[in-house]
């Protein structure tokens, strides 16, 4: 069995294949995606206001393939970096400095952990399996994978990198991540999803969960730059305990549709969370993003930031979501979103929207559109630069505030790169 | 923090007249119910094929799954049509006398005597009194209730009729659009400007009733206009719904501003259609004030069609205990160089729950046009909540659109400086939400922002603590 298409494939088929591939995992995690294969039945392909999904033909894309890996890269990490590599959803390669490992610090394929009860315990608490179609395929057929558990009070900042790729015979990467920091502990995680260009089209499911327990903090950074014929959906979701920090910086600039999302369940008091998003739509594609911040606690505090450039006949839909329950007191919950139009035929909308249930908070957005300012151009050529390279400069201009605010030097520069590559486009 | 309301939960205008009718349909809504209508109306054969298929509409569209909360909207308990009186008042005295006393009560011909051009007063289905002034009559200005514009501005009242709003339009456009009577017509000749406002004042008084008003309004090529509009009901136990449609169109370098103050009373269900078409250079204002009501889900909107045209929503929403305002704007940017602006500002108080909804749209052909939304809310106390839903849609490169909102409370530094400088809590708490809504109660004509004031009543003494 080399591959499947979702509508020509049976019940009963992907029953034997759940059996066949993954018959060997625990009971639960088997009994899990038996639900899910029975649940795809009547679930719908997401349903997102501005993002119609019924002429992708998501169903004609295989769903399941055993594609070999073309085994391990030879970058090494940086320095004092643990690193994970996932190809063609098998885990490759997979190295922990000494002095983490020691400590206690387990970086390893989520395949392989499902004997450990707190993965259990914990795997799919954020992102359930069925919310809809995406969700149920994601659950029954999921490979690869990573599990990342800091335990409490490590002193120094554990730096971990994975990365994602996929060559171009691949059809189908469904992926999950369990992200569990102690309490006290600092951990830095830079994710990279990239696919190589084959022509055929590729469906992406990415769901990270992230739990951060009192007093730790993760800042999660991300780059995603897959190629045009992937149809990707990343799902992010992280739960804060007491004085937790949660810090996200997203790059979104590849794939043909991409639905991203990231959220933040600031669950206890003195939580905080800060997220960028950075994207860039060029060519034809289609962006969904969204960005949520639920406020359940007191003294709660999030910021979220979006800058997006937009050519062509590119389309983005940004969604930010402040929500305060009742009793949140003293939370403070802000949002930004600010879109750089370079061509006439793109389209941007945004939907900044704050749900406000508690009196003592204070709660802000603030949202703009707008065109290269033609008077900066005519500056900048009258001093000798090229209309394009002036473009160029103005953008860098309008970037820059978000993307220098990257706290981690290595992601920065990848994104200024993705920036760059999508200007000269 | 506050046992009393900064803004007053009294209703002052719930009393009702009892049953003052001349004939009042039974409950429900059915193809007879609307071919009585148009039938007791005598209207031509157009309109009752128009209010026949607005029907077949109303019946295929869902109820709208957003917004608030409409399941115990039951259209099966509103009486729809309730006819006040024989004939329409000409003079003061030829108006009945219960529905007299009841708008003497809510000051109408005062307020005639004193500012207006014109004012009209509509009591359940039927405009009961019209009157305009003569000077205005002989500059061509048309300014009657909706009904009797179809029978005696036959043609122009086809041309323009239901081209803002189709029935198709949404779910209570279409029931308004089946069952609508009364409502205003105003028509201002090319170049003629009134500097004083037109007015109409709507009521409801018997229960369970539904108003469907119906307004109108023409300016052509350089006019100006301004048309003001209040509106209160009894208070009873049951529901009722008011639904209203607003058309209008504002013609090359024409201006027309459009103010409402509504304060129904909190079992009214209000969810009106307002939508304006603004052409060349013209300008559409909407100055927006919404108090009352149980539930309000209404969005003036202002089509920019015509190059360089202006678009303005200014308003003031106050929710109060178990009430919900889902209010806001929609700009649509349809042509060059058009520019629109909404201020929005909203106070929810006692448990009641305020929602700003708008909508900004630049079209492809919308080059060089810019959009300034401002949002701001003040909760007042645990149990209110608020909701900022904006949408922005951009499909043009050289437009400009900024979006700002804020959620927050009394601000705790500001109270600290005025109470220090002498100003009691209440005082001081006062100043700061009169000084929040002021940007609103500025445009409003004089009269009227007296009228707020009262409306905005402040009872605050050992308030704050």
């Amino acid at each position: 069995m080399s591959e499947m298409i979702l509508d020509q494939t049976s019940q009963a088929e992907l029953n034997s294949l759940v059996e066949e591939r993954f018959g060997h995992e625990p009971e639960w995690s088997l009994k899990r995606r038996r639900e899910a294969v029975h649940a795809l039945l009547n679930l719908d392909w997401p349903r997102l206001e501005r993002t119609p999904l019924k002429k992708r033909k998501l169903d004609q894309i295989a769903l399941f393939q055993a594609v070999p890996a073309p085994g391990v890269r030879p970058t090494p990490a940086p320095d004092g970096w643990a690193e994970i590599w996932l190809d063609n959803n098998q885990v490759v390669s997979v190295s922990v400095p000494d002095t983490l490992s020691q400590k206690g610090v387990r970086l390893e394929a989520l395949n392989e952990a499902l004997g450990d009860p707190e993965v259990e315990a914990q795997l799919g608490r954020l992102l359930g399996q069925d919310e809809d179609k995406v969700a149920a395929l994601n659950g029954a057929l999921w490979q690869g994978g990573v599990f990342l558990r800091v335990p409490a009070h490590l002193r120094e900042v554990v730096q971990v990198s994975i990365r994602c790729h996929a060559t171009a015979e691949a059809q189908a990467v469904f992926s999950k991540n369990l992200i569990i920091c102690g309490s006290e502990s600092h951990v830095v995680v830079t994710q990279r999803l990239e696919t190589d260009d084959g022509g055929m089209k590729t469906m992406l499911s990415e769901n990270t969960e992230i739990i951060v327990e009192d007093g730790g903090r993760v800042d999660f950074g991300a780059i995603q730059q897959c190629a045009p014929t992937v149809e990707g959906f990343i799902h992010r979701s992280g739960a804060l305990g007491h004085d937790a920090v949660l810090n996200w910086n997203i790059g979104e600039f590849g794939s043909g549709l991409v639905v991203s999302d990231h959220v933040s369940h600031l669950n206890e008091p003195g939580a905080s969370t800060a997220s960028t998003t950075v994207f860039f739509g060029a060519g034809s594609q289609h962006q969904d993003y969204s960005a949520k911040s639920y406020h359940h606690a007191p003294h709660t505090t999030s910021n979220m930031v979006a800058r997006g450039v937009m050519k062509n006949k590119a389309r983005s839909v940004f969604t930010g979501l402040t929500q305060i329950e009742a009793g949140a007191k003293g939370s403070d919950g802000r949002q930004k979103e600010q879109t750089l139009m370079l061509s006439g035929d793109a389209r941007a909308d945004a939907i900044p929207s704050l749900i406000i249930d508690e009196r003592d908070v204070f709660a802000a957005h603030a949202a703009s559109a707008g065109p290269i300012d033609r008077a900066a151009v005519f500056y900048l050529t009258s001093r000798g630069l090229s209309e394009a390279e002036a473009e160029r400069m103005i953008v860098h201009g309008f970037l820059a505030p978000v993307i220098d605010s990257i706290a981690l030097p290595e992601l920065r520069d990848e994104v200024w790169d993705a920036v760059e590559r999508k200007i000269r486009a | 923090m506050a046992s009393k309301p900064i803004v007053s939960d009294e209703y002052q205008y719930g009393f009702n007249d009892g049953d003052v009718g001349v004939l009042k349909f039974n409950r429900g809504l059915r193809r007879e119910t609307v071919e009585e209508i148009s039938r007791i109306k005598k209207e031509p054969k157009w309109m009752l094929d128009f209010r026949l298929h607005a029907l077949d509409v109303f019946m295929k569209k869902p109820m709208p799954n957003w917004g608030g909360n409409l399941s115990t909207l039951n259209f099966d308990e509103i009486v729809y049509y309730v006819k006040p009186s024989e004939n329409q008042g000409r003079t003061w005295d030829d108006v009945p006398q219960a529905i007299k006393d009841t708008f003497e009560r809510l000051g109408i011909p005062e307020a005639e005597r004193k500012f207006l051009a014109g004012v009209s007063a509509q009591y359940e289905s039927e405009v009961v009194y019209h009157s305009i002034r003569d000077d205005l009559k002989e500059k061509g200005i048309i300014f009657t209730d909706t009904d009797s514009a179809l029978r005696e501005y036959p043609e122009l009242f086809r041309e323009y009729f239901g081209t803002v709003i189709p029935p198709e339009d949404n779910k209570f456009a279409a029931l308004n659009s089946a069952v609508w009577s009364g409502g205003s017509f105003v028509y201002i000749p090319k170049g003629v400007k009134t500097d004083i406002p037109l007015q109409a004042y709507f009521r409801i008084n018997s229960e369970n009733m539904g108003q469907f008003e119906r307004t109108l309004i023409i300016a052509e090529d350089d006019a100006f206009g301004h048309y003001v509009e209040g509106c209160t009901a009894p208070i009873y136990s049951s529901e009722s719904l008011h639904s209203a449609v607003v058309e209008i169109i504002v013609k090359d370098r024409a201006r027309m501003r459009y103010t409402t103050v509504q304060n129904w009373a909190p079992n009214v269900y209000n969810l009106v259609t307002k939508r304006a078409v603004a052409y060349q250079d013209a300008t559409m204002e909407w100055v927006d004030g919404n108090i009352g009501s149980k539930l309000t889900m209404k969005y003036p909107s202002v089509y920019m069609v015509g190059e360089g045209a202006k678009g303005m929503v200014l308003s003031i929403a106050v929710a109060g205990k178990g009430q919900h305002q889902d209010t806001g704007s929609k700009m649509i940017h349809a042509a060059p160089h058009t520019t629109s602006t909404i201020v929005s500002k909203s106070i929810s108080q006692h448990g009641g729950k305020t929602t700003y909804r708008g909508l900004v749209h630049f079209a492809p052909d919308a080059a060089e046009s810019k959009a300034n939304v401002k949002c701001d809310t003040l909760i007042m106390d645990d149990e209110s909540t608020s909701d900022t839903i904006p949408y922005s849609e951009v499909s043009n490169a050289n437009v400009e659109m900024e979006h700002e909102a804020t959620v927050t409370k009394v601000s705790e530094e500001a109270l600290f400086y005025l109470t220090s400088r002498g100003l009691s809590e209440e005082e001081a708490t006062r100043m700061i939400v009169m000084g929040f809504i002021e940007p609103f109660t500025r445009e409003l004509p004089m009269e009227f922002a007296v009228e707020m004031n009262r409306l905005i009543k402040f009872e605050m003494e050992g308030a704050i603590g």
